[in-house]
């Protein structure tokens, strides 16, 4: 096969104690498009990043066209011809969609300002060339989230790309937008580019991409053309362990416990349906579905984080006005989904991290004695088996799993008759990803009731005792015993694409 | 919890805990107290007198009560322009309204923590920015007072005032008492209470902290109402100080304590800050005001060492933070 | 909505500072004969004038997210600096004029150096530049003086009939930077920049040279309103820019501009200042003291951030 255009070469990356990504060996060719495909948190962005030189690589180095490209600035990846969609957006809400695109690289007149109808017009021919029909003049914020997505594919189109990569493309689109997507991406493949192309959703990698490269861990565990694959082997690459090893039993009788929570008819918003759903003590239940299918809405709803009408009762007693000070005070504690964004303290200490949710736990009046915060997070460090030199250093200095530990042992100090987690593993490894999980039907056998959400299926089907499966805000099946596989749950979940786009996935 | 899990989280020191990096900060404010005090003792003998030390720490005292609420408003990342308008407001009306020194103390006090509330209702429930809300406050207060005044203040001072701020107890300033004991119920209150540990969290992540349960709204207006009473006490001790109470009173002082919590180790990013670094910082500026007039040097000094001084010690922080 | 409107075209908050002038004006003739009078609009206009230039800087700089406080130190330091050199001759004014520009670009770009590669907050970086500058000023001279010659300050008194020189010369200048924000790609990065840091830097934007000449164009508009109030003065003050710091951002917040940047423009900061300077004029026709005047700015600021708290987000 001729030189890839764009290639990794034993490449790299740690982030302090954490070794994100090692000896990654990984080609882009010109007429191809690669899937990059691996469980949340197995390095696909930071692998993006060092692609195109946001990150500089702890180990070996990034090929382009043969040569050894040592980009420290994306700027640098992007004159050379590596175009990236970036999972989160780049686009700026408070400029057109013309400027957005043409952003730091205008037409201009003779005189060196910005030629305004030259700039319109590029625009509208790059849309048009795009099969996109919008207004470049319209401003960014008004538009939807795909035509946002859309703005993004084109911005990073508007110089001759050799490569362009999409992180996560569709994870905002409907059926109808995603074709259209696909339609776009194998014209481009046609015209001679190189395409990394990275989703969750095999359907889609199976229908546009020629090869697979499979990501676990931070190490390529497969890769070569999409025709050597089916479904359950991308799978096994991507899990590559068996599920008996890194799972706890289940519960023998889930039900049986007493009823903790009870959901009837909560509204989350008003257009979506009303959800209802118990949970008992005892058992884990696991909310599952596509992301943006409203798990998280509904568990911030509960938690009275977000505003909601309808019942909500806790061990019989119900809540009618809830916040989340209300709720930890009745025994309902939440895990975020964002360690980074609303749970870490991360200027703060371990000790203080420990205690946030209950600084004035055990002592009187309100009065902390010193080195109150110390002694209790060096009994909670070693109880919850959090790895740590001492309790007094910044929160920030630990890895992801023992972060992560840190603050799941924080609920627990509040003894909560509720406890929900929102992707209780994101970002952690698989050592500690196992030890979480004993820890969580450790909970539920002494009694707790547990509400898990996750995006990994994997571990939905082998933690949960029963399963609610999410689609278009609303709780569109429960699963029971047996009838949790991942089959079942992407059955149901993604149904949503021939109900309403009229195309079976 | 048995007395066997005491201190083994301490058993070895650790350069990089956040309090061990907290206290480097604070020894090099000493540090640097101790230094330009040792070079100005080097260059005039007027400098390390009694009678001048004495000076110094009664001029600081008043900068001290702001500094503190300034800090702690930084904290949950806000900021309060307002202090200044608080201190001659708080003097001017409660002086000319009543003659009893400890009725004025309260009526101030009051004062005090209501136009606090003012700020902090429209920063926590209104979502104002904290720079706008508290420079409103500030160009409002101006406007009632000069208004109430018509521009002269009448009020006289009972002459217990005169001996709060300028008298002693035991060769001991009444004002530094005074100021210890503040200092001393902030500091606990900031570092040994629920109500402080809070305070600090929510400054690190106000996302977080209302995840956690954090009473958010209430830490906010309860910071801003905090500056408000301390800003009143310092209105009440300048005036005292300064034997007149005029319309001008504390002027300059919004700026002052943002320096001082500044160089005292606050961020303006939130969640840092303590008791000790910035009455330091305040000292720290005093003492380098004194100098100057000490030394014979031009008053105008006293500004441009105030400026580098800030911007210094941000760009260390900065710094240390990054590294 | 077109892009057009972010810039120049009239939106809401125009309509309603607008109307609000409307009505001040229409209490201005109900109030006194001597409202309408081409010598009064001739002196409103005149007290105008420095505070529409340097608000006009402070626009620039919260729209692209950032905040200028050093106005009332640098305004100070520039207009001595600028009668201590002026003197009497051409020449002498020609060299002055060349000196305070430098400068106060100058001042600009150590406020933007340490704002963008020390990352200290610009809050802080611009109070310290402000209070060494005060300082500077006052240890240069603590009485005002130097001089300009005598045709300067004429020409800062000139008039077009009812309109001042220095008025044409404010329009000019808010005609050329609605012009720059519209048509030049650092305008676009200002905006920006204000809207979202990272993700302009994601975009490849060169995010700190143009925080740098951020400062900077805010320093050289500074330099300018100096020039423009020595003549007025004639002599150079050491406390001439006094209160300019925080003066310069009403008009700028009550314009509609927002201060975590990214969105609002030179219109609003327009029609914000001859507001509040008609506003100031009638009350005082209107026997009020100039202390209701502060207690009217405090609420205007509270009433103008509340329209627009729930329009900032998302």
């Amino acid at each position: 096969m001729a030189q890839p255009y764009l290639a990794a070469r034993g490449l790299s990356k740690s982030f302090g104690p954490n070794e994100v990504l090692k000896g990654i060996e990984f080609e882009v060719h010109g007429h191809h498009s690669v899937a990059l495909c691996g469980e949340n948190g197995a390095g696909k962005s930071t692998l993006i990043k060092l692609l195109t030189g946001l990150y500089t690589p702890t180990g070996g180095h990034v090929e382009f066209e043969g040569r050894e490209a040592g980009w420290s600035d994306p700027r640098q990846s992007l004159a050379a011809g590596i175009a990236v969609v970036h999972q989160e957006f780049s686009v700026l809400g408070a400029l057109s969609i013309a400027e957005n695109i043409y952003l730091g690289a205008e037409p201009r007149t003779k005189m060196g300002l910005i030629d305004r109808r030259a700039l319109k017009r590029d625009a509208q021919a790059l849309l048009d060339d795009l099969g996109i029909s919008l207004n470049p003049d319209d401003l960014v914020e008004t538009l939807s989230v795909a035509d946002k997505q859309m703005v993004e594919i084109a911005k990073a189109l508007r110089v001759e790309a050799k490569v362009l990569i999409l992180d996560e493309p569709t994870a905002v689109l409907s059926q109808n937008e995603t074709k259209h997507l696909f339609r776009i991406i194998n014209d481009l493949r046609e015209r001679g580019m190189g395409l990394v192309y990275v989703s969750h959703r095999l359907d889609e990698i199976f229908e546009i991409c020629t090869d697979i490269t499979v990501i676990k861990d931070g190490v390529v565990t497969s890769k070569g053309p999409t025709t050597d694959y089916t479904h359950d082997s991308v799978i096994a690459a991507m899990v590559g362990r068996e599920l008996g090893d890194l799972f706890p039993h289940k519960a023998a009788n889930p039900t049986a416990g007493e009823k903790v929570l009870e959901v009837e008819n909560l509204l989350v918003a008003p257009h979506l349906p009303p959800a209802s759903l118990d949970v008992h003590a005892g058992e884990i239940v696991g909310l599952a579905g596509l992301v943006g299918s409203g798990r998280t809405e509904l568990a911030l709803a509960l938690f009275g984080a977000a505003p909601s009408t309808g019942n909500v009762s806790l061990m019989g007693e119900p809540m009618p006005h809830r916040d989340p000070a209300g709720c930890i005070e009745a025994g309902i504690l939440m895990l975020t989904e964002s360690r980074k964004d609303d749970g870490l303290f991360l200027n703060s200490s371990v000790a203080r991290n420990f205690a946030a949710t209950t600084p004035g736990f055990g002592v009187h009046h309100n009065a902390i004695p010193p080195g109150h915060e110390e002694r209790r997070a060096a009994v909670l460090k070693d109880r919850r088996g959090v790895v740590v030199d001492h309790v007094g250093l910044p929160i920030s200095a630990l890895s992801g799993g023992n972060q992560q530990k840190v603050l799941i042992a924080r609920l627990l100090e509040n003894r909560p008759k509720l406890l929900i987690l929102d992707e209780p593993t994101r970002g952690v490894d698989v050592g500690a990803k196992s030890e979480i999980y004993k820890t969580l039907r450790e909970l539920a056998d002494e009694g707790m009731a547990l509400l898990v959400i996750s995006s990994e299926l994997i571990e939905i089907v082998g933690l949960c005792d029963r399963v609610h499966v999410m689609r278009d805000g609303e709780l569109a099946k429960e699963l029971v015993g047996d009838e949790i596989t991942e089959e079942a749950i992407i059955t149901v979940a993604a149904a949503e694409t021939s109900t309403h786009h009229g195309v079976a996935a | 919890m048995t007395a066997t899990a005491t201190n083994p989280a301490n058993s070895k020191p650790n350069r990089n805990t956040v309090r061990a990096t907290q206290r480097r900060e604070l020894l090099i404010l000493l540090g640097f107290l101790a230094v330009i005090w040792a070079v100005t003792t080097a260059l005039s003998p007027r400098f390390l007198t009694p009678a001048n030390l004495k000076d110094i720490l009664i001029q600081a005292a008043p900068l001290g009560f702001v500094v503190i609420g300034q800090m702690i408003v930084i904290i949950v990342r806000g900021l309060d322009l307002s202090v200044a308008s608080i201190m001659a407001t708080v003097a001017v009306l409660s002086t000319a309204l009543i003659d009893s020194t400890p009725v004025i103390f309260i009526v101030g006090l009051l004062l005090g923590a209501f136009i606090g509330a003012i700020n902090g209702y429209l920063v926590a429930y209104r979502k104002v920015t904290p720079f706008l809300a508290t420079l409103a406050t500030m160009i409002v207060l101006q406007g009632i007072r000069f208004a109430y005044t018509k521009g002269a203040p009448g009020g006289t001072l009972p002459e217990m005032f005169r001996w709060l701020a300028t008298g002693d107890i035991l060769g001991i300033p009444v004002a530094l008492i005074a100021l210890a004991v503040v200092g001393f119920g902030m500091h606990w209150l900031l570092e040994r209470t629920v109500f402080g540990r809070r305070l600090k969290l929510y400054g690190d992540s106000p996302e977080a902290a209302y995840m956690t349960g954090a009473p958010t709204k209430l830490l906010v207006v309860m910071a801003f109402v905090i500056s408000g009473v301390l800003a009143a006490i310092a209105g009440l001790f300048l005036v005292g100080y300064v034997g007149i109470v005029d319309n001008w009173t504390g002027r300059g002082y919004e700026l002052d304590s943002i320096a001082a919590a500044v160089i005292g180790g606050a961020a303006l990013s939130g969640g840092k800050g303590s008791v000790p670094g910035v009455l330091l910082a305040a000292l720290i500026l005093v003492s380098l005001f004194n100098i100057v007039v000490i030394l014979g040097l031009s008053i105008e000094l006293q500004l441009v060492i105030k400026g580098t001084l800030i911007i210094l010690a941000a760009a260390v922080y900065m710094k240390r933070s990054q590294g | 909505m077109s892009t057009i409107a972010r810039a120049t075209r009239a939106q809401p908050v125009h309509l309603v500072v607008i109307a609000l002038i409307a009505i001040v004006f229409v209490i201005g003739f109900s109030a006194s004969d001597r409202f309408a009078t081409p010598l009064n609009m001739a002196n409103v206009q005149d007290q105008m004038v420095a505070l529409a230039i340097v608000a006009l800087a402070q626009t620039i700089v919260i729209l692209s997210g950032g905040i200028d406080l050093s106005y009332a130190g640098a305004l100070s330091f520039l207009c001595v600096v600028f009668a201590a050199i002026a003197g009497d001759s051409a020449g002498a004014l020609l060299l002055a004029m060349a000196a305070v520009v430098a400068l106060g670009i100058l001042i600009g770009m150590i406020n933007g150096g340490i704002t963008a590669y020390v990352g200290v907050h610009p809050l802080i970086t611009t109070l310290g530049t402000s209070t060494i500058l005060a300082g500077a000023a006052l240890l240069i001279t603590r009485q005002p003086s130097g001089s300009v010659p005598l045709f300067f300050e004429d020409f800062t008194y000139g008039r077009l009939g009812v309109m001042p020189f220095g008025m044409i010369f404010v329009i000019a200048l808010y005609l050329l930077i609605g012009f720059m924000l519209w048509r030049t790609t650092f305008g676009t990065r200002i905006y920006a920049i204000g809207d979202n840091e990272a993700a302009a830097a994601v975009s490849g934007l060169p995010v700190r040279q143009t925080k740098v000449a951020i400062y900077a164009l805010s320093g050289l508009l500074c330099a300018v309103a100096a020039m423009y109030m020595t003549g007025r003065f004639g002599v150079g003050d050491p406390r001439a820019g006094v209160g300019f710091d925080l003066r310069s951002i009403t008009p700028v917040i009550v314009g509609g501009t927002l201060l975590a940047g990214g969105k609002g423009g030179v219109l609003g900061t327009a029609l914000a200042v001859i507001l509040l300077a008609f506003l100031a004029n009638v009350l005082n026709f209107m026997n009020i003291s100039s202390y209701y005047q502060w207690i009217a700015e405090g609420l205007i600021i509270i009433a103008a951030v509340s329209f627009f708290a729930g329009k900032g987000k998302s």
